[in-house]
């Protein structure tokens, strides 16, 4: 499947820094409509109002640690939720154990990727996502 | 049984290699460490950007489950700090602003979290918290009474730093 560049595409970190770090290289890949939330409660906010409106976000990028709603949690809510439950997700976290892996691998995560991270990476994860 | 420097040293490492591997994948800068300190009361150091994160956790000793608490702290001069920002953001910043105010704290996020898959493999079980911040014009740091504090300096090619660890009662 190739990639659509102008699909919407949701950035959640509660750090400035990484929102800022993925949306540039995400940008950097081509990727021209990507809107940023600074924790899953305002992210899923915004990921069911898109879906309300009928323009559905094409890919989530989430961090796991944060404030809130963690990106586990976020994952959970998207995939129990009709209409939103197949978009792609890619789990960013700072934590590399199995566990945990086995934990959003088992929540359904489309990829993982673990911080810290090239731009080579990231692309490449994504990629995946939709090969 | 191990000593407390041995198991202290075991506990130090994963830090300061994740915080290398932070430096060399993201900012594309290798971090030379200095020798480890132990950081007395009334011997401050110097900084101007500090990012801290608690530690929780427990580990094995023997048949006994110990509990520990602890922090692990990040302190840079702003130069170093703001070419550190640009080389992990690929922009130039020439002072500080919101822009940067939370890369310090990514930075210990993210140095805790490949410390813990290391830690974990070694017995070693914390969990991860939020991390948080402070800055100002030279500020001083000095250790807690009621903790032992490591100090680790670190040096590349965007300035020096340093890594400290504290730990409150019960030690290792």
């Amino acid at each position: 499947m190739a990639i659509n560049y102008s699909m919407k595409v949701l950035v959640v970190d509660d750090m400035m820094t990484m929102r800022k770090i993925i949306s540039k290289n995400m940008a950097q890949m081509g990727f021209t409509n990507i809107t940023e939330a600074e924790d899953g409660a305002k992210a899923w906010a915004l990921i069911a109002k898109a879906h309300q409106e009928g323009d559905p976000f094409g890919l989530i990028v989430s961090d796991w640690n944060m404030p809130k709603m963690d990106g586990l949690e976020l994952l959970i809510k998207v995939r129990e939720t009709e209409g939103v439950k197949t978009t792609p997700f890619l789990m960013v976290t700072a934590e590399a154990e199995s566990s945990n892996v086995i934990k959003v691998v088992k929540a359904g995560v489309s990829n993982f990727i673990v911080k810290p991270f090239t731009p080579d990476t990231l692309t490449s994860k994504i990629k995946k996502i939709f090969s | 049984m191990e000593t407390f420097n041995q198991r202290y040293l075991a506990f130090t490492k994963p830090f300061v290699d994740s915080l290398k591997d932070l430096y060399s994948t993201m900012m594309s800068t290798e971090l030379t460490q200095g020798r480890a300190l132990y950081k007395k009361q009334g011997l401050g150091i110097q900084t101007d950007y500090t990012s801290i994160m608690g530690i929780t956790g427990r580990y094995k000793n023997g048949d006994k489950t110990v509990d520990f608490r602890g922090n692990l702290i990040l302190s840079w001069p702003m130069p170093t700090y703001l070419k550190s920002a640009g080389a992990m953001m690929m922009e130039e910043f020439t002072h500080f602003s919101d822009d940067v105010a939370d890369v310090g704290m990514e930075v210990c996020n993210i140095t805790m979290g490949g410390a813990k898959a290391s830690l974990t493999q070694v017995g070693f079980f914390i969990e991860m918290s939020i991390p948080t911040s402070v800055y100002g014009n030279n500020l001083e740091l000095n250790a807690q009474a009621s903790a032992t504090t490591i100090i680790v300096p670190m040096s590349s090619k965007l300035g020096n730093f340093y890594l400290e660890l504290n730990y409150e009662e019960p030690l290792l």
